[in-house]
């Protein structure tokens, strides 16, 4: 009820009323739309089938609407006007193009990994508490247990949230992004809170990544009206054209402090939702208590929709002002990749620790964002999808591992001594995917932090580049610690009971190995074809040649 | 294209080593080393070209984008590393036959050998700064799995070694970023020879130390060495192949490769000669004090490999040859000391020399064999190790620079070499010499000593031969310092400085030697007040303790801690704001009165109160308070509706947080001293600094034109007078259609809910209170509230359709209705003595669901004009009364039906499962204060509670 339009009528004409519907693509959004429906199908499953078929409906529904948003993502790359970046539509308000599609294909790739592990199920039990409502180790919950209840619900809200997940590299306004992040966050609050075993635990994350993700989401939007008070617009194109001109007619020009502190104030939103110090506390609380294929989503589709958005707001909004933000991402670069490295090594519950190695891979690939170059942004691309698989298939490796047959997930690295003894394929594939953490040649995970530092240290940032190392080499410490306890430890008693991967789990740590190795001998398919080509001899490299539409 | 096939020859016998361990055994060896000599061979079989300095290479685009290439090129120097990998490779796997036992699975060993083996073969021939690194690392990463492979008291070391090889690895990726970057291309080749190294000279100096740090770090150079020893934990083979002939010689590898740019630099000569004598003489003293035969071996690789590095910093053309001469003398007598070790310890069953004794007699064959090895070792002819120490003798002396600084060189050489004199001799007679204790040994079989054999016996051939590898030193001298050098490569070059210097060293290193127990007695006295490995394990626990200070705040489990630091970083904006200035539109005049400074001061003492109160229920009435004076603010301000919700919202508020509090602890924990003032401190500061921004954001603007338009257009387009409420019924009407439709799904939710579960139906207990206390009794304490509503609740309800009814031309509408009725439903539900089984009855879901139809209906009845809710409004004559009406009142009703529906639905959920504990005697539910959770609670499920408490437990370790 508050009008938006700033003060002097002078300078502002009078409001535009809509008559016409404006024109929207849907073409263009179809991707989107297809996960979209599909989560209102499913709530519609979830009111009116039968509770015996639910699960396989639900299943069905959700894969196959992410496989067939990823194939409508992929056939738009070829849709795309080959002498551009890319189009906008509704209103200028969504953006696609070629990094909105790699992110999206990347997001619905993970997210259709994560699905397989969320449905995973042994003998009728899935990751997901038997009833969310009821009260940890009460009558109530028990006798859902005996009943076999089970929270179909899940799957629309994956849907859901990997729409937001869509849309949030995708929005080119900031109105459109805030709505973005709160359709990505709100189902995974709830997420969070469903895991089957010590519920106290995953309810806890989930009220406190709820209250700080509001708290956060507050600042984004304290920060777009700041932004907006300097440029007249929400508009990622028009802010990156009034930061050229100097600010919007008003203030003529003198209103540069209004510009940085809503800089920051975005930033802060953003850099919460990618995990970067010090906004990174939420994230050992929740991966570890979320269930842990919701877990692996997070790390994976969730940390690559971010940072899409991430990307496009500071290269393509703010785009013009690098100068202005480098020095603040400088510093939360820095001290995410030392601080979380050095935290990290403290860790003895798994799924703190990969959420401590998390952070520092944002760190990494903030080192791309501040570089704020064409290169930069291929390697933080590629870095995420890397990163994305890898990370997915240690979750996944995770879910198999038990303290005792039927009993909860090992979380203790203690109890994973002597792994290698007994599944030594398990163990080979966390090895893997660690080593890949670290950095490793012949994983993705050296490929992305080659592309990544090379762009930094092009960019003149070569002493975060030496931090990046120098941390590097701390992570690869604790990395290197679980594969000495798992190959080369006395297993503590009888050794951690692995259950046997089912198909979709095993399928799912096949895809992560495949995908670590893949991209990290052969990456150049990925790198070429998807990426926009870095290397642009012809022309001369503009500040609108950022590789986004606008 | 013979370098590739070479390359993955290696890799695909790799792969098939664990098959043919499963059909041969521990004879996989023979095969292996088969495939060794023939790869061996055919990367010889270009050598008379790549000796006319004419390179072999191979180049494939590998990852065209970002231009690193899978570019092999076979120079002098590969090829002389590429003969050692491949001729002492096969002289291994040939040892490992016979090395291992029989039975237990040796897969896993063949096959990590093998593929080390294509590592550092591929790290010798890669042209491509990104291929080095790879292979680089993956020799580290082969040599971790190959120490921790040998069992669980490897596991250690293997870490460190991985750690401290791989921390030195990524020395390199800086130096290859760097270069990468600087030099356009990633090819090595062309770097060495093209890039203008002089135009930055920082840039040149950072590069150079961290080439040298990661060759320090690989070749166990001071004070890094002390990995090196510690992975004698591994087993022999590996030991003698990784670690002593070809891994380590990786880092001497590559500063002979970036020769050709450093050789001259004064900070190179500087670091490398001084470490490289430091490391010689240390090691070699600390092989001097060893027992044990393999810790023996290890310190004087790392002394050997201090001359290297000594050699190549000398950088003249002599010198280099000289080291790469003393490369290839070391791998030879090594890699035989070391197997001949191995044999002694699976005969004798110790390396101890204290135990051993006298095996020349039962073993003459290996003690002649380790007699020519020692040979080498102690330079005395005619062993290659006697002409490669020649070399290294007349570099130092003719080092370039003052002649003094050459002498005093070389004599600190001739010093390390007199230490490596008296510790090839001790290695021979503490084994071998002595009276013979163990008489039952017996030689082992030909197979375990013939290559250990052949090694020895090619290091005294090649001694006297040695002008044979004139042609490969002359080419590697041209490969390292783009300048021909002749090596004069013979076994007698005639009297010279450094054959005098050769006497010297085996005059004094015989009295040393005499002289071994009082020697021996004063080097054990001697100890270093730290080792390597306790440094390196203090900082490593150093470094998890400040990870586990630095990690400390993100383990508390109270939100408000872990908000801390966005708080702060918004603190630290407003200052920045502050400092900088924010340009602001001038104040529109008369915007701040008197008034509103009291009603602000009412609002500092509100929430001081707040701050100050231990009581929950007076922190929610005071929160109360700030409501009300807020909507007493928008009042006087001249916005009724504003302030109309604005009192309804926080009565509302009111009155569910009094059904919440009774669910929770009448006081709030109190904290400590500390905590409260710090807590205290930076909310002072957050809301004074929240104040002022908004302060410094009032009041500067005029009317926008958004409200000039529906001022003057709202009466004219929807009949209607209150723009706020023609807003959401007219104007945008479909928003507000979507947010009603929102909030009857909250209705339906919230109903769900309750119906779903009865939750904490027994986690409420009275707790005692004294008899007679005046509250008691709840449901005498309500007589007051319970009589006036039944009076007060028809007028409530009366008043609130009232209001649905004007809203259209003054202050009311749905939403304001609704809230009114709402309040006066919840008055009723408080004051009831069963609230939850009175209200079952109500009707929540029905009148959510109802309202939303109504909506719709309206809407609908807009598509007559073409346009969903559209509105139709008109003056209709009724008992001679002129009433105006519109159909978006219609929708009006609808929003009113679902907000109802809502509050009704939510009292229901906060109040369910009160009437139980009213039920008994009524005692003390409403005022909060008595509430306390039952003794019994629900037992926590596993990893619940107890998990919280372990976690925290465990958290020192966090």
């Amino acid at each position: 009820m508050i009008p938006l339009t700033d003060s002097a009528p002078a300078v502002l004409a009078s409001p535009v009323i809509t008559e016409q519907p404006p024109a929207i693509d849907y073409g263009l959004l179809s991707p989107m739309l297809v996960v979209f429906a599909a989560g209102v199908i499913a709530v519609l499953i979830e009111a009116f089938a039968p509770k015996a078929q639910r699960r396989s409906l639900q299943l069905g529904l959700a894969l196959a609407s992410v496989l067939g948003a990823f194939v409508l993502t992929v056939l738009q790359v070829g849709a795309l006007p080959a002498d551009e970046a890319g189009v906008t539509t509704a209103l200028g308000s969504v953006a696609i193009d070629r990094p909105t599609l790699f992110l999206q294909g990347t997001i619905l790739v993970l997210a259709f990994i994560s699905l397989l592990l969320i449905a995973e199920q042994r003998s009728g039990e899935s990751a997901f508490a038997a009833q969310a409502a009821t009260v940890p180790g009460s009558e109530e919950e028990r006798s859902h247990v005996l009943a076999g209840s089970q929270h179909t619900e899940v799957y629309p809200l994956v849907l859901f949230a990997v729409l937001g997940m869509q849309l949030f590299p995708a929005s080119n306004d900031f109105l459109t992004m805030f709505i973005a992040l709160e359709v990505m966050s709100l189902p995974l609050y709830l997420l969070c809170g469903l895991a089957r075993r010590r519920r106290l635990f995953s309810q806890e994350a989930a009220v406190k990544y709820f209250l700080l993700g509001a708290f956060s989401s507050a600042f984004f939007l304290f920060g777009i009206a700041l932004v907006y008070g300097y440029a007249g617009s929400v508009n990622f194109a028009d802010i990156n054209e009034a930061i050229g001109e100097g600010g919007s007619p008003l203030f003529a020009g003198t209103a540069e402090p209004l510009l940085l502190v809503g800089i920051a104030m975005i930033g802060v939103g953003l850099l919460f939702k990618i995990g970067a110090v010090p906004f990174h506390n939420w994230k050992p609380d929740v991966y570890q208590g979320a269930p842990t294929p919701i877990t692996a989503l997070m790390a994976s589709a969730v940390l690559v929709a971010a940072f899409g958005a991430l990307l496009r707001v500071f290269l393509m909004a703010f785009g013009a002002s690098v100068e202005q933000w480098r020095p603040m991402l400088w510093v939360v670069a820095i001290l995410t990749m030392v601080l979380a490295a050095v935290i990290a090594v403290t860790q003895r519950d798994i799924k703190r620790l990969l959420a401590y190695s998390s952070v520092v891979h944002a760190g990494f690939v903030l080192t791309a964002v501040i570089a704020a170059s064409p290169e930069g942004l291929a390697g933080a691309m590629f870095y995420l999808a890397a990163y994305g698989f890898t990370t997915i298939g240690a979750f996944a490796v995770i879910t198999l591992v038990r303290t005792h047959e039927n009993g909860p997930e090992a979380a203790d690295l203690a109890q994973w001594a002597g792994l290698g003894r007994t599944s030594p394929l398990l163990a080979g594939s966390l090895a893997l995917f660690l080593l890949a953490f670290a950095g490793i040649p012949l994983t993705s995970g050296f490929i992305g932090k080659f592309a990544v530092f090379q762009a930094a240290v092009a960019a003149g940032a070569t002493p975060l580049v030496v931090v990046g190392v120098l941390s590097s080499a701390v992570t690869a410490f604790f990395y290197v610690r679980i594969i000495v306890l798992m190959f080369f430890s006395e297993p503590e008693g009888s050794g951690p009971a692995v259950i046997r991967a089912g198909a979709l789990t095993g399928s799912v740590i096949g895809i992560g190995v495949a995908a670590t190795l893949l991209l990290g001998v052969y990456p150049t398919p990925v790198l070429d074809t998807m990426l926009p080509q870095p290397v642009g001899e012809e022309a001369e490299p503009t500040a609108a040649d950022d590789g986004f539409t606008r | 294209m013979v370098l590739v096939l070479v390359l993955g020859a290696l890799v695909v016998s790799a792969a098939a080593a664990p098959l043919f361990e499963r059909f041969l055994g521990r004879n996989a060896g023979w095969p292996l080393a088969v495939i060794f000599l023939v790869l061996g061979s055919a990367i010889a079989w270009p050598a008379p070209r790549v000796l006319a300095n004419q390179p072999v290479a191979f180049t494939w685009p590998w990852l065209p984008s970002i231009d690193v290439a899978f570019a092999l090129r076979l120079d002098g120097l590969s090829l002389l590393f590429a003969l050692l990998i491949l001729g002492v490779g096969a002289l291994i796997m040939a040892y490992c036959t016979r090395y291992f036992g029989h039975g237990a699975r040796h897969g896993t060993v063949y096959l990590l050998l093998t593929l080390f083996a294509a590592s550092m073969l591929g790290l010798v021939l890669a042209d491509d700064l990104v291929l080095l690194f790879v292979f680089w690392e993956l020799t580290s990463v082969c040599s971790f799995f190959l120490i921790g492979n040998a069992g669980l008291a490897a596991a250690q070391p293997a870490k460190r070694a991985l750690l401290v090889t791989a921390m030195g690895g990524l020395g390199l990726l800086g130096a290859v970023l760097l270069l990468a970057v600087a030099a356009g291309t990633t090819r090595l080749s062309v770097i060495l020879r093209e890039f203008d190294w002089a135009a930055d000279p920082a840039f040149t100096t950072v590069v150079l130390l961290l080439l040298v740090f990661a060759a320090f770090t690989k070749s166990a150079q001071i004070p890094f060495h002390f990995w090196l020893p510690d992975a004698m934990a591994a087993s022999t083979p590996v030991s003698a192949y990784l670690h002593a002939a070809t891994m380590v010689k990786a880092g001497i590898y590559l500063l002979m490769r970036f020769s050709p740019e450093f050789a001259e630099g004064a900070l190179w000569t500087a670091l490398l000669v001084g470490t490289g004598l430091a490391t010689a003489v240390v090691g070699a003293l600390l092989a001097l004090k060893q027992h044990d035969l393999k810790a023996l071996l290890a310190y004087s690789t790392v002394s050997q490999l201090g001359f290297l590095t000594a050699l190549v910093g000398i950088g003249t053309p002599e010198a280099l040859g000289a080291a790469a001469l003393h490369t290839l003398a070391h791998a030879l007598f090594k890699a035989t000391l070391f197997m001949l070790v191995g044999i002694i310890d699976r005969e004798a069953g110790s390396r101890d020399v204290r135990r051993l004794d006298g095996l020349w007699r039962v073993m003459p064959v290996t003690a002649t064999l380790t007699g020519l090895a020692a040979m080498s070792l102690a330079g005395i002819p005619p062993a290659l190790g006697f002409v490669s120490k020649e070399k290294i003798y007349a570099a130092f002396v003719d080092f370039p620079g003052p002649e003094w600084l050459g002498w005093l060189l070389g004599a600190v050489a001739v010093f390390a070499a007199v230490l490596t004199f008296a510790y090839g001799f001790r290695l021979l007679h503490g084994a071998f010499g002595g009276t013979t204790v163990q008489r039952r040994l017996v030689e082992p079989s030909w197979p375990f000593r013939t290559p250990a054999a052949v090694a020895a016996v090619l290091g005294i051939v090649l001694g006297i031969a040695v002008s044979t590898l004139s042609l490969l030193v002359e080419q590697i001298i041209l490969d390292t310092r783009f300048m021909s050098g002749d090596p004069h490569l013979e076994l007698w070059p005639g009297f010279s400085a450094e054959l005098a210097m050769s006497a010297l060293t085996v005059v004094l290193g015989l009295l040393l030697f005499r002289a071994r127990a009082p020697v021996d007695r004063w080097l054990q006295r001697r100890r270093l007040p730290f080792s390597g490995v306790s440094v390196f394990e203090r900082c490593y626990s150093a470094v998890i303790r400040f990870g586990g200070w630095v990690g400390a705040p993100t383990r508390s489990l109270a939100p408000s801690v872990q908000m801390l630091p966005i708080v702060l970083v918004l603190l630290a904006l407003a200052a920045v704001g502050l400092w900088w200035g924010v340009p602001l539109a001038p104040r529109a005049p008369g915007t701040t009165r008197i008034e509103d400074w009291l009603i602000v001061a009412v609002l500092a003492a509100a929430v001081a109160a707040i701050a100050a109160t231990r009581f929950r229920i007076a922190a929610v009435c005071l929160l109360g308070v700030i409501g009300f004076v807020v909507a007493m603010w928008f009042l006087m301000l001249g916005a009724p509706d504003l302030a109309l919700t604005q009192l309804l919202i926080e009565f509302l508020t009111v009155a569910v947080a009094v059904l919440a509090l009774s669910r929770l602890p009448a006081l709030f924990q109190p904290g400590g001293r500390l905590r409260t003032g710090a807590s205290a401190a930076i909310a002072l500061l957050a809301g004074a600094g929240a104040t002022v921004v908004a302060f410094a954001f009032t009041g500067r603007r005029g009317p926008s034109a958004v409200r000039d338009y529906y001022l003057s257009e709202s009466e004219e387009a929807t009949g209607g007078t209150n723009v706020v409420n023609t807003i959401l019924v007219d104007f945008r009407a479909l928003d507000t259609l979507g947010e009603i439709t929102v909030l009857a799904a909250v209705a339906i939710g919230v109903a769900a809910f309750v119906e779903s579960t009865p939750l904490l139906r027994s986690a409420l207990q009275r707790e005692l209170l004294p008899r007679g206390s005046p509250i008691e009794n709840a449901a005498d304490n309500a007589v007051v509230i319970r009589v006036f509503g039944r009076l007060l609740v028809p007028v409530i309800i009366a008043f609130s359709l009232y209001l649905l009814l004007r809203g259209h031309n003054a202050p009311g509408g749905g939403f304001i209705a609704a809230l009114v009725g709402g309040a006066g439903l919840a008055m009723v539900y408080i004051a009831s003595l069963a609230p939850d089984r009175r209200s079952a009855a109500w009707p929540s879901v029905g009148l959510a669901g109802a309202g939303l139809a109504i909506a719709v209906a309206a809407g609908l009845i807009g598509l007559a004009d073409g346009s969903f809710l559209r509105p139709f409004h008109g003056e209709l004559e009724l008992l001679g009364a002129t009433v105006k009406g519109t159909t978006s009142l219609i929708f009006d009703v609808g929003v009113y039906l679902i907000v109802i529906g809502v509050i009704v639905s939510a009292l229901r959920r906060m109040g369910s499962g009160l009437s139980g504990a009213l039920a008994h005697g009524g005692e003390g539910v409403l005022d909060g204060l008595v509430i306390r959770r039952s003794k019994a609670r629900p037992r926590a499920p596993e990893g619940g509670k107890a998990g919280h408490a372990e976690r925290y437990r465990n958290g020192g370790g966090e």
